[in-house]
């Protein structure tokens, strides 16, 4: 062991000296290799083949930009269609912001609120990123779950889709304690997918603890109490911030009350149009009492 | 390159010169591709897709690209037909590019189609850089169906999706997972050598006895 340690310790020296280095480069560059590395002959055909690539690039990305959107849009709004309990509205038009991962949406028939659909998104997955897309019913249980964008393993985690795992959550009450086996829970894991399974169960968890948070169904309503109600949490904090933002905020979500409110029904239709021109005249007096009136009555409604 | 014909071109790739099953070149793509038939008949086509893109711009631009700087121009070439592709797949195959996933973006780092722009576009003309890429491109897709096809039979039980009755009965899950990968390329690839070194004897042993016939010493 000794010899050899001392065969080794000289070794470096020689192995590897940065002057010597530096020197042997200069030279070999100072031999014309140096020249040549600099010349426009190798310099611009590179930078021109990467500038007309990328122009190439701008090019398509402007072309497909729509209809990568639209699609995607699409594929969302087929999605919703499916998880959610039937709906005659475009629930797209509803969303709502539950928390960072969640979003929600209103499934209307006629008047009525008929369900609800959530997208809720987590980064536990086999691959990171997994969401999903999923249905409450009025009776609060999961109507159908399906899986909106993935990155899992091809024939492993991907089967995450498929009926024998996706279905097992029909029909369970709408609570966040969804578990696999494995974790003490009733979810059959996928086999050899357990992490893309358990990503199922906690982007559902994650999507209904941010639902319970926002008060359930009531807080996804596109209806007009739901947004007065809002209107009514949003305006003492605003009042207390600039008044032209009042203005704006209480315009905003008024809109899309009458928007939606026309598709239903023509009855409900002058209650929030009402609503919206009391709260933008009173912005100064007391608002909070305004709205409450029909937000009980359409609660009752429902 | 001695007999230079359109057929030989392209069926070099398929066969003598496979990609997979001979040059073990892409070993990425099929270890990880490869879970069911399915993906590797997509992967192999969007791989031969930009391969075939490649390789005729590569040709066609082999009199401008200095020596020294050929590697980063056909990386950029690449990189800038897979974009295109993916996009394209996005805005207008929305589902093949959901299927396809994450398998597109990797398609640049698949050295089939670096290997096949400076080994041989960037010495030959755009048309046969054409053909050669068409026989590199089934060559892969074809060793890509393969070893899907025995990773999906024994590890899933079915075919392209089909259930296939025997295999069902217990499907072995290893055969899915990245050991069934290496196991069944293994496997190929020394079935393949075989088959060459059969060939190849055969070969041997018929000229040998041409030379005994013409009278010449074995």
């Amino acid at each position: 062991m000794p010899e050899q340690e001392k065969q080794q310790t000289p070794a470096p020296e020689p192995e590897f000296d940065f002057d010597v280095a530096q020197q042997e480069i200069g030279a070999a560059l100072a031999e014309g290799g140096g020249a040549q590395a600099i010349s426009p002959t190798i310099v611009i055909p590179p930078v021109v083949i990467a500038a007309v690539m990328g122009l190439l690039l701008a090019l398509v990305y402007g072309v497909t930009k729509e209809p990568i959107a639209e699609s995607k849009r699409l594929d969302k709004q087929q999605k919703l269609a499916q998880v959610m309990p039937g709906f005659d509205n475009d629930p797209l038009t509803t969303e709502v912001e539950l928390s960072d991962t969640v979003l929600g949406y209103a499934g209307m028939s006629g008047a009525d609120l008929s369900g609800i659909g959530m997208t809720s998104s987590v980064n536990t997955g086999y691959s990171g990123y997994f969401s999903i897309v999923f249905g409450i019913t009025k009776d609060n249980t999961i109507e159908r779950v399906r899986i909106l964008e993935s990155f899992e393993t091809p024939g492993l985690g991907s089967k995450a889709s498929e009926p024998f795992f996706i279905d097992q959550f029909e029909g369970r009450p709408a609570e966040p304690n969804f578990k696999v086996a494995k974790d003490n829970g009733d979810i059959d894991a996928i086999t050899g997918a357990t992490i893309t399974s358990r990503a199922v169960c906690d982007a559902l968890n994650a999507g209904l603890e941010a639902y319970q948070a926002a008060g359930g169904a009531a807080a996804l309503a596109p209806a007009a109490p739901e947004t007065t109600a809002e209107g009514k949490l949003v305006n003492p904090l605003l009042e207390k911030e600039a008044e032209p933002v009042t203005e704006a905020e209480t315009a905003a979500p008024a809109g899309t009350v009458v928007e939606t409110t026309d598709q239903s029904a023509g009855e409900t239709d002058a209650e929030p149009a009402d609503v919206t021109e009391d709260t933008e005249e009173s912005e100064d007096t007391a608002e909070t009492a305004e709205p409450e009136p029909p937000a009980g009555e359409e609660t009752d409604g429902q | 390159m001695a007999s230079r014909s359109v057929a030989a071109e392209f069926v070099k790739g398929v066969w003598k010169e496979n990609p997979v099953l001979r040059l073990l070149l892409g070993m990425c793509p099929v270890l990880a591709v490869t879970t069911s038939v399915e993906n590797g008949l997509g992967m192999g086509l969007a791989a031969t897709f930009v391969l075939i893109c490649s390789n005729v711009v590569v040709s066609l631009l082999r009199s401008i690209i200095p020596a020294r700087m050929r590697i980063p121009c056909f990386i950029v070439v690449i990189a800038a037909f897979v974009t295109i592709v993916d996009l394209v797949l996005q805005g207008f195959f929305f589902e093949l590019s959901k299927s396809l996933g994450v398998f597109v973006p990797l398609i640049v780092v698949n050295c089939i189609i670096l290997g096949r722009a400076e080994a041989f576009a960037y010495k030959n003309g755009p048309f046969y850089s054409m053909i050669d890429a068409m026989g590199m491109g089934v060559g892969f897709t074809l060793a890509l169906m393969t070893v899907g096809t025995v990773r999906e039979l024994l590890g899933n039980g079915t075919w392209l999706g089909f259930a296939v009755p025997p295999f069902t009965l217990h499907p072995w899950i290893i055969m899915i997972l990245p050991p069934g990968a290496f196991i069944t390329l293994g496997l190929l690839v020394a079935g393949m050598n075989w088959l060459t070194q059969q060939q190849e004897a055969k070969r041997r042993q018929a000229a040998r006895e041409a030379r005994l016939a013409k009278g010449g010493t074995a």
